[in-house]
This record gives C-alpha cells, sequence and structure tokens, in this order.
C-alpha cells in the first residue's frame, strides 16, 4: 500500500496529464479509500480489536462502496454532479490501481468484486514498508511533467 | 408583471425544497447500502479470515483455519511474569495485534519490527494438552519495518488535500461552490 504522498502525487499526474482544472477533486477521491479504512490502525496505539474493526470498515476501499461514498459527496457540491463524480472516482480508482502493486502474505483489502467475491487481488510487487519506491517514480515523474510543461509554455509565450 | 415575478420566486423555492428533499433520499439510501456493506462484512470476515479473538473464543471451529495478522511479537506474555519464572519458554513467541495476544510458532525467531508491525500468515492450532494455550502455527511472516514513518508523511498528505479542496471550493448555504464561479 503506498503512502498518501504516493496516491496525492498519481492524481497529480493524472491531473496535469490531461489539464483537469479541478485538481482539488480527483486528489480528494485518491485519499478516499484511506480515509476510513485506516482507523483500524489506531489499535497500534490504542487497544481495540483491529481485524473487526478493519473488517468492518473494508467497505469503504472496494469500489462499491467508494461508488455509495462518493454519490454522498457530491450531493454536498452544487450542480455538475456527474463532472464531479466522474473527477472524484477517478481520484479512488488510481488509488485502488496503485494498491493493487501490494504484496501480502494472506488476504489483504483489494476486495475489487465484493459483495460478488471476497477474492483479493494484489499483483505483489512491494510491500508496505517499500512505499518509498513507488513515491519516489511518481514524484519524478510529477516534476518530469511540471519541468517540460513549463518548457513548453516559454516556447509558446515566445512564438506569440 | 409582479405577480408573475412572485411565482417565479416560489417556483424556484419549490424547486430548491425538491432537490433538498431528494438529495436527502439519494444520501439515505447510499448510507443504507453502506451500512448494510459493512454489516455484511463484519458478520462474514470469519469464513476467509478469522480473528484471534473469534479463535480463542471457539477453537473448535477454527482448528485449522488459515488467517492473516498484524501486530507485534513479544516475548513475554502481558500479565504473566513469564521468561523469568519459567511458565513461558525463553523461546516462546506471541503476538500482540490490537486488544488480541496469542502464541505464535515458528520455526526460527521472529524479529522484531523496528518501528513498524508484523505480517504474519498462519494455522489456529488448538493445544492437545489441557492447558489453555491454544497458538498459531506460523508459515510466512514480514516485517514491515520503518512502516509508521508512511503513516506520518500521510498525514501531510493530507493536510495538503485540505488545503487545495479549500483552495478551489467555497462553502456556502447551497453546498460547495468553486471560488472561480463566485469570482
Amino acid at each position: 500500500m503506498p503512502d498518501l504522498i504516493t496516491h496525492v502525487l498519481i492524481g497529480l499526474i493524472i491531473c496535469e496529464l490531461f489539464n483537469i482544472r479541478r485538481k482539488s477533486l480527483v486528489i480528494l477521491g485518491s485519499v478516499l479509500p484511506d480515509l476510513v479504512l485506516k482507523i483500524s490502525l489506531l489499535s497500534f496505539f490504542i487497544d481495540f480489536p483491529m481485524k473487526e474493526i478493519k473488517w468492518l470498515l473494508i467497505p469503504f476501499h472496494t469500489p462499491v462502496g467508494l461508488i455509495l461514498l462518493t454519490i454522498i459527496i457530491i450531493l454536498f457540491f452544487r450542480g455538475e454532479y456527474i463532472l464531479n463524480f466522474l473527477l472524484i472516482s477517478l481520484g479512488w480508482a488510481l488509488h485502488l490501481a496503485a494498491d493493487l502493486t501490494n504484496k501480502e502474505v494472506f488476504i489483504n483489502q483489494m476486495l475489487l468484486l465484493y459483495p460478488i467475491s471476497w477474492k483479493s487481488y494484489e499483483l505483489n510487487i512491494f510491500w508496505s514498508n517499500q512505499y518509498w519506491y513507488l513515491m519516489i517514480i511518481s514524484l519524478a515523474i510529477y516534476l518530469l511533467i511540471i519541468f517540460i510543461k513549463r518548457i513548453l509554455r516559454r516556447k509558446k509565450a515566445k512564438y506569440i | 408583471m409582479m405577480d408573475s415575478k412572485k411565482m417565479s420566486l416560489k417556483q424556484v423555492e419549490n424547486l430548491k425544497r425538491m432537490d433538498l428533499k431528494l438529495k436527502i433520499f439519494i444520501a439515505g439510501i447510499c448510507i443504507l447500502a453502506l451500512v448494510w456493506l459493512c454489516v455484511n462484512s463484519y458478520l462474514n470476515f470469519d469464513k476467509y479470515d478469522p480473528s484471534i479473538k473469534q479463535f480463542l473464543s471457539n477453537p473448535d471451529k477454527y482448528e485449522g483455519k488459515i488467517a492473516s495478522h498484524k501486530g507485534n511479537v513479544v516475548y513475554e506474555k502481558e500479565g504473566v511474569k513469564g521468561v523469568k519464572d519459567g511458565s513461558i519458554a525463553e523461546e516462546d513467541m506471541y503476538l500482540k495485534s490490537g486488544s488480541e495476544m496469542i502464541l505464535i510458532k515458528y520455526k526460527e525467531k521472529i524479529p522484531n519490527a523496528i518501528f513498524g508491525y508484523t505480517l504474519l500468515k498462519g494455522a489456529y492450532k488448538k493445544s492437545e494438552s489441557n492447558e489453555q494455550k491454544n497458538y498459531i502455527e506460523v508459515s510466512e511472516y514480514w516485517n514491515n519495518d520503518y512502516n509508521y514513518v508512511k503513516y506520518i508523511i500521510s498525514f501531510i498528505a493530507l493536510i495538503y488535500v485540505i488545503f487545495v479542496f479549500f483552495r478551489e471550493w467555497k462553502l456556502t448555504a447551497n453546498g460547495f461552490i468553486e471560488k472561480i464561479k463566485l469570482e
């Protein structure tokens, strides 16, 4: 599971590549799956049944749960519901795609087909503590895009 | 002229009220569906990944079931004097996962994770003796060293998200409105 900085960076990369103006909605979506589920991690500091809490909240890390949560969120916005829904959904879809790189010893939180199936999908590439590989890669890509865009803008300004 | 203007204002108000009712209805359905999803996973997860609590309360039901665990390996059970008085052998390992603690057995000593936690996969085993010492037979483990750093830096990202969000949106009585539109 990459850290939230990586998830935000991936969201920003897509925003820059496709010139998405409402970046905040994409990056809100990109942190959304972890916002509720990670409450269970408090059990590292407070004594409570971690697994029970994790499984209670796991639907917030599944596409079906996230669709429902996104619908609730967009109701707090005025108008343009479909566009806002799509932008937030793009964010959490990118989050889930990045989480596919997870390596786990057993069942994890990638129940992409829940409640139809309880199968956890992982590509088994990075362990949880190897999050910085993806962070460095995404940060490098993001900075490269910003750099190229700045050069192109300067060139354009020169011609004008 | 005045009457028609009043009518249109009334209509707008009615539309707003209808819009609010519809929003509440949609939100209600979504919340109900989310609650159902959460309850469903809470009531059925023992079939796929039973918890230590479930195993300790009903060892016969979960014996032999494979499950995953997150926690810290300790070498002395909390509340028991342990190694010194001989009630726990020096090589006995326990997994502390949230509020639960259980004996774990592995072919070698599992080192403590540094500023992180240990991931375990193992089968629940019932103790053969009368002694209340049910355990997990570990087949695989991974120490997520320095993993807590991730949560600290994730917090920075969260602050950034809140900052960017309120830079673009303003909360009004009618909901969030893009600041560009207000300008």
